[in-house]
């Protein structure tokens, strides 16, 4: 039972320090967040583990991470609030090429940011040739261009 | 699913009430976070730290030191130093307190352990001044009270706290 109920406890505790932490933290992956993850990995596993070094222990820990995720996923796809509480929404940050100053200033992110987003993915130049700039839920932003 | 909704040309899940409210929590939640870390250095959360390091002392016969704030599993130690005097050291630890530990080690190692009502006598070959220190590691959550017992009746009280 313990190790069911630690390996619960970490889910939420970290959904809740990344969550809480801003949504672009879950976006692309630098090298600081990549040391993240892992130092994150290695300092919750003692804790869900404690001194159960079995191998249904370890499979009992994996399992309840993995059927927590599940019913997650389940949730957001069957409740709009849910979905919105647990993943949060999309947010127009650029509307026909003029930043909406606000809600990038909440989001940490900076004029370059989105321009660069916008020379990766649709070859566009400068701010005033995106129609549309939108933190999606995953964090990554997304371009529409402006048609010609 | 989130309802989509137009915005211009474009259709979103967008909900800026939901977002306002965010990210009001969101400062709240970083306040409380900082706040959180200040607490672990200064040790209200266990493992050491200038909250947490306290001693207690009855003048000359009998000193403990010990921390005010545990975590469960995490071992700690509690210091006892007897004062000047004759015999062998004898320290005494009520059984309720040691109940919610695992004593998983004692240094030094005592002559002769027995158990007198509700206390746990430990009987060291040396004599006082002396100083023992007691390893223990935490078995129960929440409010733990000690009481050391020294010799010439002497005898103190201290409370501790243990986080999950």
């Amino acid at each position: 039972m313990e190790i069911v109920l630690r390996a619960a406890a970490i889910y939420v505790i970290v959904f809740l320090f990344f969550r809480l932490s801003g949504k672009r933290t879950m976006a692309q992956l630098t090298a600081f967040d990549l040391v993240l993850l892992l130092i994150v990995s290695e300092a919750t596993q003692q804790a869900i583990l404690s001194d159960d070094l079995s191998l249904f222990g370890g499979a009992l820990a994996v399992l309840t991470l993995v059927m927590l995720e599940r019913a997650s996923d389940t949730l957001s796809w069957r409740s709009g609030r849910f979905d919105r509480l647990f993943n949060g929404g999309a947010v127009i940050l650029v509307e026909d090429g003029k930043p909406l100053r606000d809600r990038m200033r909440k989001y940490r992110l900076s004029d370059d940011e989105i321009v660069q987003e916008a020379r990766a993915t649709q070859g566009l130049e400068r701010m005033d040739q995106i129609k549309y700039a939108v933190l999606e839920q995953t964090g990554s932003i997304s371009v529409v261009p402006k048609s010609d | 699913m989130p309802e989509l909704k137009r915005e211009g040309d474009i259709e979103l899940a967008q909900d800026l009430d939901y977002e306002r409210r965010a990210y009001t929590t969101r400062k709240v939640a970083t306040v409380f976070f900082v706040l959180l870390i200040l607490a672990g250095l200064l040790g209200l959360l266990g493992r050491s730290g200038p909250l947490s390091d306290a001693s207690a002392s009855d003048g000359s016969r009998l000193e403990v030191s010990y921390e005010r704030f545990l975590r469960m599993d995490s071992a700690t130690e509690v210091e006892v130093a007897i004062g000047a005097g004759s015999g062998p050291t004898e320290i005494a630890v009520d059984s309720d307190y040691l109940e919610g530990f695992n004593v998983s080690g004692i240094n030094v190692e005592p002559k002769s352990t027995m158990v007198e009502g509700d206390r746990v006598v430990y009987v060291f070959d040396q004599t006082a001044p002396s100083q023992v220190t007691f390893v223990l590691e935490p078995e129960e959550l929440g409010f733990q009270s000690a009481t050391v017992y020294g010799p010439a009746g002497a005898e103190l009280s201290f409370d501790q706290w243990v986080w999950p």
